[in-house]
């Protein structure tokens, strides 16, 4: 019959009427079109609930009737709104937190930069903060989310698609990076010479004209394939060319090795013992572990860890310290062994300098001797590597017939 | 003479068309839940009212109910509840 909310909001009291005839009280109410609730009798008093509103509607027939009125309780949201006038700092206070919540609601807390790859996230907000995205902007000062993407493309090259969201206090900045197709390298026209003295295995020529068959021997900085193409005989047809191809040849190299005949190496033996740690900041103070001897000869293995909050790492964390012996150990070995060694030794570093693609064809000794405790060996390697080189072309005679 | 033949006229009207009779004859329509909940339209208003009795005009006659710790918890011009531990519902003409 009555809503609970709808008689907060309009406010109610509960009203004592003291009188001769509260019937007739009553009575007139209902035909004036005030509606009481909770209407009862104690020793000639007529408690009853009413509306605020019909309350001053009652007065006139109060006077009518000879009845007297108390209000015994007041309730509901007008009571609410007289009593926080008298309380006004608290009513300011009330204000002033919405208004707070409402502004701190409307600041940019933090700005989350995802997709990127090679961009670095401090120039996207850098170039996000030159549109006025930055940490404590106001939300309101921002432009249009669409807007901002499209200036942030245009900010930053290499971004194919750029996607800002507003998420609370929260400025999402998507990106994604294009890809771009790799640049070719433009060439001049050239000509490809030989690295070094060498005897030609294999060419095969992408592009200009072979100088060199294989089986041919050719000096250092000599022409294996020409960028100048067409008739020699008339400078008017000749043309000149960037020169592509692979040219491999057979290139000595000559070691001199020496090894000594005794190899020394260190070794763990076994023997450990741990030191366990507390650390707090930059300190460590030993917990376990006391007691032992050092060894004479020593490694020691750290292992730190911290305890970590969230990603916060904090200044409290244990220590492991493990402590292993070790040990020198002479190995004698025999003149084989050592020239084995050395020739392993000088083929890898020969293979190095040779560049990928080689295969060593064959190698020799020259020449060994041993004496104060080495072995000197004078090696030779046949590597069959990639010989050539760039060499620019001057265009002076060539273009003149054009 | 006439209010007989109108009334009359009411009743038939009432039992040709299957109406209920509070509608056509302005009779109260009483509902009660137990003894504790008493619901009452059409009322002409509030003649005594204590803790013990209520007595209630109607367009014809009196209504007076007794019980214990009787209160209206609601009244409208035409309407009435109230609520107690009701023992009688009597007519009075």
């Amino acid at each position: 019959m009555r809503s609970r909310i709808v008689s907060f909001f309009k406010g109610s009291i509960r009203a004592e009427i003291y009188g001769q005839h509260p019937e007739a009280l009553l009575n007139k109410c209902t035909e004036a079109g005030i509606s009481p609730w909770d209407v009862s009798i104690h020793n000639k008093t007529l408690r009853l609930c009413m509306h605020v509103r019909d309350f001053f509607r009652l007065r006139p027939l109060l006077k009518e009737t000879g009845c007297r009125i108390r209000v015994r309780e007041r309730k509901g949201f007008p009571f609410y709104l007289n009593r926080l006038e008298k309380r006004k700092t608290f009513a300011f206070g009330l204000l002033f937190f919405f208004i707070g919540l409402y502004m701190l609601s409307s600041i940019v807390w933090s700005i989350r930069v995802t997709g990127n790859e090679s961009i670095p996230t401090e120039d996207v907000l850098q170039a996000a903060s030159k549109h006025g995205v930055h940490v404590l902007q106001w939300k309101f000062n921002l432009q249009e989310p669409a807007k901002l993407a499209q200036e942030l493309m245009n900010d930053l090259p290499g971004t194919a698609w750029v996607g800002v969201e507003i998420k609370g206090t929260q400025i999402h900045i998507q990106l994604v990076e294009a890809v771009d197709p790799e640049d070719k390298t433009l060439y001049s026209p050239r000509h490809l010479i030989s690295t070094s003295d060498a005897v030609v295995t294999e060419i095969f020529t992408e592009q200009g004209k072979p100088m060199v068959q294989p089986n041919t021997a050719v000096k250092k900085g000599q022409i294996l394939i020409s960028g100048i193409i067409g008739n020699e005989e008339v400078p008017e047809d000749q043309a000149a060319v960037t020169a592509k191809g692979v040219v491999k040849g057979l290139v000595l190299y000559e070691y001199k090795i020496e090894i000594p005949l005794t190899l020394q190496y260190k070794i763990y033996t076994g023997n450990s013992f741990t030191r366990k740690y507390l650390v707090l900041g930059n300190r460590g103070l030993q917990v376990t572990g006391y007691g032992q001897d050092d060894y004479e000869q020593s490694e020691s293995m750290i292992k730190q860890s911290y305890i970590h909050w969230r990603h916060f790492k904090l200044p409290i964390g244990w220590q492991d310290e493990k402590v292993m012996e070790t040990d020198i150990v002479q190995q004698e070995l025999t003149v084989e062994e050592a020239k084995s060694i050395a020739m392993q030794q000088a083929a890898s570093e020969a293979l190095m300098i040779a560049g990928e693609d080689s295969t060593i064809t064959e190698q020799k000794i020259l020449q060994e001797s041993t004496d104060n405790g080495k072995v000197y060996i004078h090696a030779l390697f046949e590597i069959n590597q990639h010989i050539t080189a760039e060499k620019v072309l001057i265009p002076d005679s060539i273009y003149r017939g054009e | 003479m006439l209010g007989l033949w109108n009334k009359k006229l009411r009743k038939w009207t009432a039992s040709v068309l299957d109406l209920p009779q509070d509608v056509i004859l302005d009779l109260p329509r009483i509902t009660m839940i137990g003894n504790m909940q008493l619901y009452i339209e059409n009322h002409r208003g509030v003649i005594a009212f204590t803790d013990r009795t209520l007595q209630l005009r109607l367009s014809v006659g009196q209504l007076e109910i007794t019980g214990e710790s009787l209160v209206i918890r609601a009244i409208l011009p035409e309407e009435v509840m109230i609520e107690g531990t009701i023992h009688q519902i009597r007519y009075v003409q």
